[in-house]
């Protein structure tokens, strides 16, 4: 077996170990994963009935979906390779065998990444055959199987942008980096001088009209060759992907930075000196900083998407930027919990007790999340209606204390892929589970103050589990 | 070792002048046995040292004795105080060291030393008698580094720094000399004899014999989570007709059949 597959293959363990573990441990995870599966799959088949309204009866509704769609996958591609071990992850004595870095690379992110990204990706079918079907395209299946292949690009060409920034972290290239990710908008920044609808460069590569028809009410169904529109993305693929090879594979500098730091003094309060570490650790951590600086540019993008968007979809679409947003801001104080995890020795052999600490950890990355979903969220405030404030701060509260539980469940590790994929996973769950909730009970009982029932019922799920969950190796 | 006079001219109760007691403590890690029916006791004012093979059982125990991992069998007494039932109490009365200090890697060595403090509700003197012992252990010019930047035995010096300058009445290091150099080994040794001085007890896990046989009052020594021999040193030499210490860890473990036929382990093949 060539290195690079030997690399896959300690992953692909690493992942069938785990699974073994949490099976035999609980064996309900696995009916609950079963059900997960089919959840995700069952809601993508709906999203997709939904969006083909959306994309037949409002104009540039096909180009709104396809846009928040590959937006999405940037998001995805960005925070996966942000999370990706690579070769550096490894134990160092294997870090010592004469390897390569193409292969070093191959093995160890680009090929357990792009699995990870078809598994995601297969709800991404599944959405695209709902739609397309409904909107009654031609061969809905391979336009389909087209969409989900464009998902997948834009996953690679964020996991590109994001290699750029880790091999060179200076504050020139992340500079530098911002218009690349803001060249994303050009063509919406373009629209209005020519009136064209925005996105219609992209929504071009498909088969529905819209794009060219940005004023009818229903557009007319155009369907360019499936064949050429392949090509197309397998040429913009290619390049995606050289680049993402080059940029991960060029040797980069060492990271810069002066050994000596100033002190900072740290308060004697349990509660705030835990908040001191964590804050100066989000600071300190290029990591975490690079995260929450991506959430930032993503807003701005999104911000732009959503404003250039027309009318109604505009309104429409920010409230979910803003929720999708918070899913990513949520990212860096998730991270944090590699840092509680791995401290758990003086945890637990310090006086206050483990529901003190937890309580503590609680309150802390709760409040961490909050500002920092806040100061990201913020931007999309100014292009959304008024009436979907509420909705929005809800759902920013709500999300607030989910890092600080799905963090001590399972702890973050900055080297293991497939935990950070699960934890990702598990944290929308968790959050989109919420919020279905809290609608389910809207609607069965008519109750007007179902979301505030289920915030109450979050607060309380999440500081029980802090405070009580067994501590776990990072 | 008599009972020592209180002020009052009373006796200090039994319970209180033991540093430690560990009453048939056993622990499996899933089906694997780690610690097997361990018993000893540490009097306040000595050095104790936990000695064994790999796997022994001498980690676990120390982390079964700090709360860090839950025994389900067995009892641990701190100055008297049942670690299950006050545990609050009963980590008030120790400080540890670990072998491999984790996490905090993006505080500098100043902060972390406060946090400590402050996780442990340590005195007002703490931050002073921490300072003296950064010079002692020649860390000074790493007060303003992050922890993530020094090397394994720099930090290791930090986290000893940090345990001892608690002055509680129980001191727990595991790996006691791990990754330090021979300066630091030395200074190590002083500062634990001026901390028993003060009454304190201290149980050292170490792997280094002959740095036991110099250091320690009292030897616990460890196979397969049981405690096959212990007394002084020089109690054990008698025991075992030993000329030292390692001599006779190997009669008392039964490792010395590992010598047996090891100048042929790399020997080319017939």
């Amino acid at each position: 077996m060539t290195s690079w597959l030997l690399l896959t293959d300690v992953e692909r363990r690493r992942v069938s170990r785990v699974a073994v573990r949490l099976a035999r441990a609980n064996p309900l995870l696995v009916p609950a994963a079963v059900a997960v599966v089919v959840g995700v799959m069952w809601l993508a088949i709906k999203a997709g009935a939904g969006a083909a309204i959306l994309a037949v009866f409002l104009p540039s509704g096909l180009s709104a979906v396809l846009a928040m769609i590959l937006l999405g996958g940037v998001l995805v591609g960005l925070g996966l390779a942000a999370a990706a071990p690579r070769f550096e992850g490894l134990d160092p004595q294997i870090r010592t065998v004469p390897i390569a870095p193409l292969p070093a690379y191959l093995g160890t992110t680009a090929l357990p990444l792009t699995i990870a990204w078809l598994i995601f990706a297969i709800p991404v079918f599944d959405f695209g055959t709902s739609l397309f079907r409904t909107i009654q395209v031609p061969a809905p299946d391979a336009w389909a199987g087209l969409l989900m292949l464009t998902q997948l690009i834009a996953c690679v060409t964020g996991a590109a942008i994001m290699e750029i920034l880790r091999a060179r972290p200076s504050r020139r290239a992340l500079l530098g980096a911002i218009p690349l990710l803001l060249a994303l908008g050009l063509p919406a920044v373009a629209a209005p001088l020519t009136s064209a609808p925005a996105w219609s460069w992209l929504a071009a590569l498909l088969p529905h009209g819209l794009g060219k028809s940005s004023h009818a009410a229903v557009a007319p169904i155009v369907v360019p060759s499936i064949a050429t529109s392949l090509l197309g993305v397998l040429a913009v693929g290619a390049l995606a992907a050289a680049a993402w090879t080059a940029t991960a594979t060029l040797p980069g500098r060492a990271p810069a930075g002066s050994e000596h730091v100033r002190s900072r003094r740290i308060p004697r309060r349990l509660t705030l000196a835990m908040g001191t570490w964590l804050i100066l650790t989000a600071v300190r951590d290029s990591r975490v900083r690079v995260v929450f600086l991506l959430s930032l540019v993503s807003g701005a993008g999104m911000i732009t998407a959503t404003a250039l968007l027309a009318g109604r979809s505009a309104a429409a679409l920010a409230p979910l930027a803003a929720i999708l947003l918070v899913q990513f801001a949520a990212g860096a104080p998730l991270a944090l919990s590699s840092d509680l995890a791995q401290g758990r020795w003086l945890w637990r052999s310090i006086p206050p007790t483990g529901r003190r600490v937890g309580l503590s950890w609680w309150i802390v990355i709760g409040t961490i999340t909050a500002a920092i979903s806040l100061v990201v969220v913020a931007p999309v405030f100014a292009v959304m209606p008024l009436d979907a404030y509420p909705f929005v701060l809800g759902a920013l509260v709500m999300a607030a204390p989910i890092p600080a539980a799905v963090g001590r469940l399972l702890p973050f590790r900055h080297d293991a892929l497939t935990r950070q994929l699960g934890l990702l996973a598990l944290q929308l769950v968790f959050f989109l589970g919420a919020l279905g909730i809290a609608e389910l009970i809207a609607q069965r009982f008519a109750l007007q103050a179902a979301p505030l029932v289920v915030l109450v019922g979050v607060l309380a799920l999440t500081a029980a589990i802090c405070s009580r969950a067994p501590w776990r190796e990072a | 070792m008599g009972a020592m006079p209180l002020e009052d001219g009373s006796q200090e109760p039994e319970a209180a002048r033991l540093a430690l007691r560990v009453d048939h403590l056993s622990f499996h890690y899933g089906t694997a046995l780690a610690v097997d029916d361990l018993s000893l006791t540490v009097p306040a004012g000595t050095i104790a040292g936990l000695i064994g093979p790999n796997g022994s059982g001498k980690t676990t125990t120390l982390r079964l004795i700090t709360g860090i991992l839950e025994g389900k069998h067995g009892s641990i007494d701190i100055q008297g105080i049942r670690l299950r039932d006050d545990p609050v109490e009963a980590k008030r009365r120790f400080a540890f060291a670990p072998d491999a200090p984790s996490g905090f890697d993006h505080l500098t060595v100043q902060e972390y030393l406060d946090l400590y403090a402050a996780l442990q509700s340590a005195d007002p003197e703490y931050g002073a008698r921490a300072s003296n012992l950064l010079g002692v252990m020649d860390l000074q010019p790493h007060a303003n580094r992050l922890l993530g930047k020094l090397s394994h035995g720099t930090r290791r010096k930090v986290s000893i720094v940090a345990a001892i300058a608690l002055v509680r009445p129980l001191l727990l290091l595991d790996e006691a000399t791990s990754a330090l150099d021979p300066e630091s080994v030395v200074v190590l040794e002083s500062l634990l004899r001026n901390a028993v001085r003060y009454g304190c007890g201290a149980v050292i896990a170490t792997q280094d014999i002959y740095f036991a046989e110099r250091t320690c009052d009292l030897i616990f020594m460890l196979a397969h989570g049981r405690l096959k021999a212990s007394g002084s040193p020089d109690e054990l030499r008698r025991t075992f007709d030993a000329s030292d210490l390692r001599d006779a860890f190997m009669k008392a473990t039964g490792l010395t059949h590992v010598l047996e036929g090891i100048d042929d382990v790399l020997a080319p093949p017939d």
